[in-house]
Parts: C-alpha cells; sequence; structure tokens
C-alpha cells in the first residue's frame, strides 16, 4: 500500500488548489486532514508536503475562496484551524473543474489518437 | 459588504501559522506513535517533513502586503486603547502625557539649541589653539560675559590672536537637569499609577491571566500613553527650539539624534517604571492584591 518515495508525484501548482476546493467541499477540515485525504484517495500517489500545503490554504483563504476558523474538534477535544469551503469558493470550484477536465481530455486527444492514420 | 472583506481579508499572526503547523506535525507524530514506530522512524518522519520555517515564510508571504495593514491596525487598536484609558483616568493619564511632553519637549529644545551653539565645533583653523575662558565674580559667582566687557577684552588682548564669544553655555545644565526631572517624573506618575491598578490586576490573574500577560498588559498601557506623550512633545519641542534659536541668534537645526535618544530615555525609564510593580503585581496572591486599596 504505502509506496516508495520515487513513485509520488508532486502537485503543479494550481492543481493543489483545486484539489483542497474538491476536499473541502465534505466538509471543513484542517490542513493535515485535507493533505491526509489527498494521499489516501489517490491511494499515495499524490504528496502533499506541508511547504506547498499551508501557502495554498492560505492563498485560498485570502482570495475568500475559504474560511479558516480555530474550533474544536468532533472526536478531539483540542482546537484545530478549520478551513470550509464559502460561496465563491464553491462557484470558483466549479468554474475551475471544468476547465481542467477540458484540458485532460484534450491532452488525452493528443496523447492517444482515437484512430491511427 | 464592507465589513464582510475586512473579516475575510484578515492575515493571521505568525504565532498562529505557526501553531498551525505545530498541530500538523504533532499529529503525525500522534498516529506514528500509535502505530508503534520507534524513535528512528518518528526521526526520520520529521526530518522528512521539511523545513518549518521556509514554509511559515512562504505561508505568510501569500498575504503580501496585508499583513501590514494588520501591524498598522493593531497600532491603531492600542492607541484607540490608550486614548480610551486616558478618558478613564484622565487625572494619572494627563499627568503622564504632560510629564513626557514637557521633558522631551523642554530637554530636547534646550539641547538642540546647545548643541548647535555650543557642542558643535568652532569653525576655527587651528583648533587645537583655542582656549576657553571665563570671567567668575567673587559677589554672585555668574560665569557670563557682558557684551562690553568682551569688546573690551578682545581690544586690548596681547596673549590671543583673536577672540570670540560663546553664548548658552548655561544651558546645557539645563538640558540635564530637565532631562532628570523629566525622567524622575514620569518613573513616579508611572509606578503610582500602576499601582493604582493593583485591585484590577488582582481581578485579572483571579481570572487566570498570567503573571507574564500581566506586566505586558500594564507596560503596553504606560507605553502607549507615553508615546502619545513624546509626540505632542517632540512637535513642541521643535517649534520651541527655533524660537530659543532665533532669540539666542544661533540657528538649531532640528536634530533628530537628539530627539530619538530622549524619548529613548523617557520610555525606557517608563518601561522600568511600569515593569516593577506590574511583576511584583503578578506575584502576589489575587485575593490579597483585589482587597488592596
Amino acid at each position: 500500500m504505502a509506496r516508495s518515495r520515487d513513485d509520488r508525484i508532486e502537485l503543479l501548482q494550481g492543481t493543489l488548489d483545486l484539489l483542497i476546493l474538491k476536499t473541502l467541499v465534505f466538509g471543513p477540515a484542517h490542513g493535515r486532514g485535507i493533505a491526509k485525504h489527498i494521499e489516501q484517495t489517490t491511494s499515495n500517489v499524490l504528496s502533499v508536503e506541508h511547504g506547498s500545503l499551508y501557502p495554498a490554504l492560505h492563498r485560498l483563504e485570502r482570495r475568500g475562496w475559504i474560511a479558516g476558523r480555530w474550533e474544536t474538534g468532533p472526536k478531539i477535544n483540542r482546537e484545530f484551524k478549520y478551513y470550509r469551503l464559502t460561496a465563491a469558493g464553491r462557484k470558483h470550484l466549479v468554474a475551475q473543474q471544468s476547465k481542467w477536465e477540458q484540458l485532460v481530455s484534450a491532452i488525452a486527444q493528443v496523447l492517444r489518437p482515437a484512430t491511427e492514420g | 459588504m464592507f465589513s464582510r472583506l475586512l473579516s475575510r481579508t484578515r492575515p493571521p499572526t505568525d504565532d498562529e501559522i505557526a501553531r498551525e503547523l505545530r498541530d500538523h506535525l504533532e499529529l503525525d507524530a500522534e498516529e506514528l506513535a500509535e502505530r508503534g514506530a520507534g524513535d528512528d522512524a518518528r526521526f526520520a518522519a520529521q526530518r522528512r517533513f521539511g523545513n518549518v520555517s521556509l514554509t511559515i515564510e512562504a505561508t505568510r508571504d501569500e498575504w503580501g502586503e496585508l499583513r501590514w495593514r494588520r501591524l498598522a491596525q493593531d497600532l491603531g487598536t492600542d492607541i484607540a486603547y490608550g486614548i480610551k484609558r486616558l478618558r478613564h483616568a484622565p487625572g494619572f493619564a494627563l499627568l503622564t502625557v504632560l510629564t513626557t511632553a514637557i521633558g522631551v519637549g523642554a530637554t530636547t529644545a534646550i539641547f538642540s539649541v546647545v548643541n548647535a551653539v555650543v557642542l558643535r565645533p568652532i569653525p576655527v583653523a587651528d583648533a587645537d589653539r583655542v582656549v576657553a575662558f571665563y570671567e567668575t565674580n567673587p559677589t554672585n559667582n555668574a560665569w557670563t560675559t557682558s557684551d562690553p566687557n568682551f569688546l573690551d577684552y578682545r581690544e586690548r588682548t596681547r596673549s590671543f590672536a583673536t577672540m570670540a564669544a560663546v553664548a548658552g553655555r548655561s544651558a546645557g545644565g539645563f538640558a540635564a537637569v530637565a532631562l532628570l526631572l523629566a525622567v524622575i517624573g514620569l518613573f513616579g506618575v508611572v509606578s503610582f499609577t500602576v499601582q493604582e491598578r493593583v485591585p484590577e490586576l488582582g481581578v485579572r490573574l483571579a481570572f487566570g491571566a498570567t503573571p507574564h500577560r500581566i506586566v505586558r498588559l500594564v507596560m503596553r498601557d504606560a507605553g502607549t500613553v507615553v508615546a502619545i506623550g513624546a509626540v505632542i512633545g517632540c512637535v513642541s519641542a521643535v517649534l520651541l527650539s527655533r524660537f530659543l534659536s532665533s532669540m539666542l541668534f544661533a540657528t538649531a537645526t532640528t536634530d533628530p539624534p537628539t530627539y530619538i535618544a530622549v524619548v529613548f530615555v523617557l520610555l525606557a525609564s517608563a518601561a522600568v517604571a511600569s515593569y516593577l510593580p506590574a511583576r511584583r503585581a503578578g506575584r502576589v496572591d489575587p485575593l490579597v492584591a483585589m482587597r488592596e486599596r
């Protein structure tokens, strides 16, 4: 299950922003929770280092796409900074996601032509 | 709309960013411990985690110039709080402001003039051949020379190549005395003000404030009030020194180092004057502190 470090892929900038927004659709989470979620859903293919995670979180917070608040966790009696998606963030996510899907399908078309000449 | 923008764009302090990262690292460590990983594994995980201070810096940079705005806001809050205290305890606060203002004003004004007239080297050739002489007077010990006397000396001298009069000599002593008086006065006013607050500080202690926070609170309050006084003092000193120098026929340029030095001395005196009683107040039993008065 655990992959060696070489198999992991560092995320492109901007992509991480998209993944964070998507993760928060399922509910508020703190920084580590978001990182864990991304790593686990991709079976550890994607690694999220704090060096890119926290700048990204604060970049999104500054733009107003997510909102951070210090709160006590649901299972643990301790305060963490929980992030949640804002209405503007949801709108931004929808736009970015469709852009991303267009990009992926465009690249796929080039890499795997449907019919060979 | 405006308030929503404000609350949304409030940048975090460095402490908050550091706390977020620390939480992250602690949870990692806890998870590793739960899985029964040895110290080696934990150490490796920590190393893998990379440079935390770099992350803090990068995260802080995401906020750009907003951080400066926050610092300015906090400063504004402190000043607003100082003014509020001024209204609450107008007597003491006003006394502090006045003491500081007069102290800074008088000292810097006098010193600027003295500096321009006396302490700057006299523009003569062969400075090593220059000597100073004074008059003494058995009856009243005055040591200034009147204009006619000076003119007579210059006329009849054979020992000196030439002669010049220097004014304002005794003002240097005035400046030192003024500063000393200001320091003593400020020290007294500030430590008395803090002493007056001991019951209030006792309440804060009873509600769980740490001695450290008490000291910080008291010193910030004193600092704000003294800073307000210093600003008023500096402004009036500039005006006063212009006036004095025009009376002494000298060009007293506003001398920034003097202002900085005097303000620094007074702030330091206020810091000591508030620190000592605050530390004492932080140590006593809250019940005793509340009963005092």
